[in-house]
């Protein structure tokens, strides 16, 4: 049984010179978020860094407790102490146990789950010195006040709220962070690769698993760890790089196939190194699930939704993780990687929460009853400020042509402005994930950043976002008859910006950047459309391009054929492919495309100044931009710019 | 012209679904809206159709006294007749109106697919509306005009794929109802870019409730995961699913989708059911059952196996006058039903109303007589009533599955063609574009249609939804390369072609397109010029093969059991397993030579590389890989096979079609089940696949288990 699920996670590790952090702000950081899961499974790891010889084995066991407890000596453990707890159906057996060697206890742990599982009779959970876990079935809140978690305090925790799309509801097996000695995992996502780790697990001799990515995320982990490899190699490992960047080497390459992660993840791990404590955040490489990154005086936080991070801190500095990307920071050494450019993560903006006045004060109003709010308010004002906004979902959602200007102070959950046809969304801090999708017209703001997928399918009015914005921005814009979208970002994008993109315009200004303010895959899929990025931007990131070695290979075969001459293929050899196709001519390029690309091609990309109709078209909406933001933005425009287009015109 | 007729019948010569039998049964209640006798199916080996009511007895009348009234999300129904999602673009506007019309007047209740209202459809109070990948023509007040509102994540003819309306295509009614210029390409993503994963789902749910107030459904495809997207979509809130099978209908899908991933609706339904009851979540959750539904028999056996409502597309288009010529994405359909929308050949409404109509009726009247038959006064009470049935000629594992009761029957494998006649024309269009190619409506493929030929044939591929996105591969990266002996070798897909006795002809043009798409070729000799990309057995290649075991030479086994003895020799990077060597199932051998090797905990020290002269396309190859291959070795056959009779003219370019096609199949495959990187992700990884009535005992040796288990 396998048993793929949704969910929010949440970690946070102090800082060296900091206290210990409080069970009970954990249990509020991830209980504000229990909405992306449900009351099927929540837990917590909490690290106290200990480097006594002695091991806390903890295990569910719907037996008789006996049984296990002498189980455990028949596999060659000293039991010093024991608590059962009982829970529904199961036992929460905890025993306290000394060792002669790790390696005998992990041989016994794998025999015990093996027998307990066959069944499904039991379960060893959590096995650690620094690390104990407290897992069960419902919200965090039930089973943090099951645990006395809010008691607690510890040098790092994780947090976890599960949505299950299936697993018998009625027992904790589930629950989530998974362990595997000192290593707790909490993970949000559902990777495809899942059978394949499985199968690398199955060659080291594990079996019999409860079934769900996030345990084998936990195994793959400790086995490259225990293979020898560093904690960040161990990372990059699991992070599946892509083969063109050779981030790994073939031969590591080859022999860890299937050890890999694929498909949609963001992951937490905790990693008790027997000297130190480290908090590792992990995102897939197309960035599917959310990945936020906070630092402040005291800790390190990773979160899925930046409301958990705002609750610890509101003053948090608060960043995304890249596609891809992956933040260390360990108690001892402080940040190994911040998983993004530091010279970006400087540029994130820190939301304000309370203007001076205010006509709604959000903090009091669940996101179902904020739009109630505004449209009762709406009755005699049609300029609203709401204050405090901390995650609310779905604003706008079920008034678009209600033609309010609503002034949003605080961070803005998902789905903002969806369908919005009139109103005007001035947001003073950042916004979350799917914000403007299918807009239609109005106008949204955004004085802080936005994160993933802003604009998607937007077809009409503008979308100005001050700072930042991440993955994924602006696909599948269009126009259509008189109406054009604008989309403007004054700080940088990640990945697949204006991605399947058929009409509108994206402008990308970079203020304040040196390098390019856009990440990989620009306008791959564009059908229409403009794309105007600040400076030059490598053609390598245009499109979907195909890797160098088989760039490479193909060229000498044309060679060999005589479809290009050797001179030919010299001249090519070091130029990216875009600039190849431009060159090649009659059935080499005929090859070239058959080889790579789709009907609809790789779009075309000049690097100039803007032309006079330009200029005409996009000073008035900078202009605009400027008015809103603040700043000086329209001297910009004089520069040179990058600028992308369908290729099928 | 306008089309107010059927058309004469093809004689059909391939395997078909849709057999003149079931298109006359469904003409006969599109002309008479009366009960007839229904079709026997008799050689059909779909599993539905191996599955029989027990005690039902056979009269038939025009006045039958069973109720069907049915209620979804509380809209009475009169019969439990859901008109499935055909979008408006996919069909050429007057079938649509005829659909959304006839719904209201037999109410019952008509999708309307993604693509825009047609505002004449608009008008048509019975129709649920849908939000797609790529919001064609939403807006609020097209989420508002249906009783509900249908979130479209896959579809049962390409799980994992998105759309693709080639410009030629929108013309000035599509540009208005999808609101994109003229002449444009439409795509729709593969995924929706805001849902991937189950609370993604749930908050879009919960949007679109916020904005309208409408129950919301969620239409997928039947995949491996099928049961717990169930249960995560009703646990989101949703008031009910669309789970849409193999061998469902399309305009346009690439045919190695459609024919080798997802499973079938009955598989899928009866799993589905049961999950959510065990989660407690079957109470007030509708089940729409879709694909291959073709007449009141399989209806009321998908009701019996746990749907609330079935849903017929395929089978309203043949009551308009679909003759099943498989050819929709070409635009030219002689029925009118789905060629270009350009006035020069139009369906006549009136016709396609009364034929709805009639259909409905008559399929309605037909459900009632086989209540009264199994002596049961209400649709209700036939709900999830599986203990009416009774199966012959399933394995024992799906019966488990099914939960019903049968004779079991273990079938061999292995019975039919080869090299069938569609095979050799999928193969010959692949030579021809160098691309996956695109067919249309269901497919006909093994092991529900076609004769299973292979144990692959037994075997289905994920589709990714709701839980992971599904990747696009030609719009993000997908990295199908394969790294071979110990990493030192690179193929840019995990297929090898061999030209051992080749004439010059195939060899050279293979040989060369292996080089210009870094794959390799095997061979005993390694030509001059051409060691970057040779298997062979002098020593001057990239890779070296033996008979005989030495340091550096991959060996050709003779046994299973040769192959694991010389895994204590020093120095051997992989084995051969060469089915016409061994005598065995490939399929087995592979699986059973990966899992040794696992279990003696060295199996990443190994290459092992699957070679047949009986393999016949990509999707062999990445079932094989699949099983635990690293790489499998095709015979050049293959591409004398894909020329056929026809001229051997330009074999160099097909040749490297050939290649390149496979690669774009491999990458399509491997996207749809939400994968990037295939070697690491796809290598012996089983649980992808499912296995759809293959034989128990061999399923469980090659590790793989049945469609629908959990």
């Amino acid at each position: 049984m396998i048993s793929p699920s949704g969910c929010g996670v949440f970690g946070v590790l102090r800082k060296r010179n900091s206290g210990k952090i409080k069970g009970k702000l954990v249990v509020n950081a991830i209980d504000s978020v229990r909405y992306r899961g449900s009351d099927k499974g929540a837990g917590f790891a909490v690290f106290n860094l200990n480097r006594r010889n002695e091991y806390l084995v903890k295990a569910f066991y719907s037996g008789n407790s006996q049984e296990l407890e002498e189980e455990l000596r028949r596999q060659g453990l000293r039991i010093e102490d024991k608590s059962l707890k009982e829970i529904g159906e199961v036992c929460d057996c905890n025993f306290q146990i000394t060792i002669s060697s790790v390696a005998s206890l992990r041989k016994a742990v794998r025999n015990l789950n093996e027998i307990m599982w066959k069944d499904m009779e039991g379960r060893v959970y959590s096995v650690g010195r620094s690390l104990q876990v407290y897992k069960g079935v419902g919200y965090p809140s039930d089973i943090a006040s099951l645990y006395n978690v809010n008691e607690m305090d510890g040098d790092m925790w994780l947090a976890h709220t599960r949505q299950p799309t299936n697993s018998p509801g009625h027992y904790p097996y589930w629950s989530h962070p998974f362990s595997s000695f000192d290593i707790a995992i909490v993970h949000n996502g559902d990777v495809s690769s899942f059978g394949a780790n499985v199968e690398f697990l199955r060659s080291r001799g594990w079996e019999g698993f409860v079934g769900t990515d996030s345990e084998v995320m936990a195994f793959l982990f400790e086995e490259l760890i225990n293979d020898g490899l560093s904690v960040e190699e161990a990372v990059k490992m699991l992070l599946n790089p892509p083969r063109r960047q050779r981030i790994l080497s073939s031969h590591e390459d080859y022999l860890y196939r299937n050890a890999r992660l694929d498909g949609p993840f963001t992951a937490v791990i905790g990693y008790d190194s027997g000297d130190d404590l480290y908090l590792i955040g992990i995102a897939d490489r197309s960035k599917f699930r959310p990945a936020i990154i906070g630092e402040d005086e005291n800790n390190f936080y990773i979160a899925s939704e930046e409301t958990q991070i705002r609750l610890f801190n509101p003053k948090a500095k608060v960043w995304t993780l890249t596609p891809g990307g992956y933040f260390i920071a360990s108690l001892n050494r402080g940040v190994i990687s911040l998983g993004r450019d530091p010279e970006i993560v400087k540029n994130y903006s820190i939301p304000i929460f309370i203007p001076s006045n205010y006509d709604i004060d959000a903090s009091n109003v669940g996101y179902k009853d904020l739009n109630k709010e505004i449209l009762n308010f709406a009755k005699i004002k049609r300029d609203i400020t709401i204050a405090n906004v901390m995650g609310h979902r779905f604003i706008g959602i079920n008034f678009p042509r209600e033609g309010l200007t609503l002034r949003l102070y605080g961070i803005v959950g998902n789905a903002m402005a969806n369908l919005n046809e009139k109103n005007i969304f001035q947001v003073y801090g950042n916004v979350a994930d799917d914000c403007c999708d299918t807009m239609q017209g109005g106008k949204v703001v955004i004085h802080g950043d936005a994160r993933d997928v802003i604009g998607q399918a937007m077809q009409g009015g503008k979308v100005f976002v001050k700072g930042n914005s991440g993955n994924r921005v602006g696909i599948q814009m269009r126009e259509y008859q008189d109406r054009r979208p604008y989309l403007v970002i004054g700080g940088v994008t990640d990945d697949y910006l204006g991605e399947y993109m058929a009409g509108g315009v994206i402008l990308v200004l970079g203020k304040g950047v040196r390098r390019e303010p856009v990440g990989n895959f620009v306008g791959t899929g564009m059908v229409g459309g403009r794309i105007y990025i600040r400076g030059k931007v490598d053609p390598l990131k245009i499109g979907l391009q195909p890797n160098k070695y088989e760039l490479t290979r193909f060229l000498k075969a044309l060679v060999m054929e005589e479809l290009i001459t050797q001179e030919e293929y010299l001249e090519y050899i070091d130029r990216p492919y875009v600039e190849i196709m431009k060159r090649l001519q009659g059935e080499a390029k005929k090859y070239a495309r058959r080889m790579f690309e789709e009907k609809i091609g790789i779009p075309d990309y000049e690097y100039r100044e803007l032309n006079e109709g330009e200029i005409k078209e996009l000073m008035p909406i900078v202009e605009e931009f400027e008015a809103d933001i603040g700043g000086k933005y329209s001297d910009l425009l004089s520069e040179k710019f990058t600028i992308i287009s369908s290729s099928k015109k | 012209m306008i089309i107010r007729n059927y058309i004469p019948l093809p004689k059909q010569t391939d395997s078909e679904f849709w057999t003149l039998e079931r298109i006359e049964h469904i003409r006969k209640l599109a002309i008479n809206g009366l009960p007839t006798e229904l079709p026997r199916n008799k050689n059909s080996l779909r599993i539905l159709d191996k599955i029989q009511f027990l005690n039902i007895a056979q009269d038939l009348t025009n006045n039958p006294k069973a109720n069907l009234q049915t209620y979804v999300a509380g809209i009475p129904m009169s019969s439990p007749l859901y008109l499935g999602d055909m979008s408006y673009g996919a069909l050429s506007g007057n079938p649509n109106i005829a659909i959304a019309k006839a719904a209201e007047l037999t109410e019952t209740l008509a999708g309307t697919g993604e693509g825009g209202l047609h505002p004449e459809v608009a008008k048509s109070k019975r129709i649920f509306v849908q939000w797609a990948s790529a919001r064609f023509g939403v807006d609020i007040d097209t989420l508002s005009s249906g009783l509900g509102i249908v979130i479209k994540i896959g579809q049962g003819a390409k799980p994992g794929i998105g759309g693709h309306l080639p410009g030629s295509k929108v013309t000035h009614p599509i540009s208005k109802a999808r609101r994109i210029p003229e002449g444009i390409d439409a795509i729709s993503p593969a995924p929706h870019h805001d849902i991937y994963s189950i609370e993604d789902l749930g908050q879009r749910i919960e949007a679109l409730k916020e904005a309208t107030g409408k129950p919301i459904f969620v239409k997928v495809a039947a995949t491996n995961y099928i049961p717990y997207i169930a249960s995560g979509v009703a646990r989101m809130g949703a008031s009910g699913i669309i789970i849409d099978g193999h061998g469902a209908g399309t305009g346009a899908t690439p045919e190695v989708i459609r024919d080798n991933l997802g499973i079938p609706t009955e598989l899928a339904v009866a799993s589905a059911d049961s999950t959510l009851k065990t989660e407690g979540l079957r109470e007030g959750f509708t089940i729409i059952a879709a694909g291959r539904v073709a007449d009141a028999l399989d209806a009321a056996k998908l009701i019996a196996l746990g749907a609330d409502v079935v849903s017929v597309g395929t089978a309203a288009l043949v009551a308009m006058g679909c003759v099943m010529v498989h050819k929709c994405h070409i635009g030219s359909c002689p029925t009118a039903l789905t060629n270009k929308i350009d006035g020069t050949r139009d369906l006549e409404v009136e016709f396609g109303v009364k034929s709805m109509v009639n259909f409905i009726r008559g399929f309605s009247l037909e459900l009632a007589n086989i209540l009264d038959n199994l002596g049961i006064s209400s649709i209700q009470e036939l709900h999830g009533k599986r203990d009416l049935l009774f199966a012959k000629g399933l394995s024992r594992d799906l019966i488990d599955i099914l939960g019903i009761r049968g004779e079991a029957e273990e079938i061999n494998p292995k019975m039919g063609e080869l090299w069938n006649k569609r095979r050799k024309f999928h193969l010959h269009e692949l030579i021809n574009l160098g691309e996956p190619v695109i067919t249309s409506m269901g497919s006909v493929a093994p092991p529900d249609v076609e004769t299973p030929a292979r144990i692959v044939d037994w075997l289905r591929v994920d589709g990714a939804q709701v839980t992971r996105p599904s990747i696009d591969p030609y719009r993000e990266e997908i990295d199908t390369s394969f790294l071979l002996n110990r990493g030192k070798v690179y193929l840019s897909l995990p297929v090898i072609f061999d030209i051992t006795g080749s004439p010059e002809e195939f060899s050279r043009p293979l040989r060369w397109a292996a080089l210009a798409l870094s794959s390799m070729i095997f061979s005993p000799e390694t030509p001059e010029g051409f060691e970057d990309v040779s298997f062979t057995s002098d020593g001057k290649g990239v890779m070296t093969w033996s008979y005989t075991p030495s340091e550096g030479k991959y060996v050709i086994a003779r046994s299973l059991e040769e192959a694991e003895s010389l895994s204590n020799e020093k120095g051997i990077p992989g084995f051969i397993l060469d089915e016409d060597i061994v005598g065995e199932d490939l399929e087995v051998l592979v699986s059973e030579l990966d899992t040794k090797l696992k279990d003696l905990g060295i199996r990443n020290k190994f290459d092992i590389i699957a070679k047949s002269s009986k393999l016949r396309d990509s999707a062999d190859v990445f079932k094989l890989v699949s099983l635990g291959s690293d790489a499998v070795i095709m015979p050049y056959k293959v591409l004398e096979i894909a020329i056929g009779e026809g001229s051997k003219r330009d074999l160099r370019e097909r040749a490297f079609n050939l290649i390149a096609g496979f690669k774009k199949e491999i990458a399509l495959m491997a996207g749809a089940a939400g994968m990037y990187g295939v070697q690491s992700s796809l290598t012996g990884n089983r649980e992808i696949l499912r296995a759809v009535n293959l034989n128990s005992y061999i399923a469980s040796k090659i590790r793989v288990r049945q469609a629908g288990s959990l």
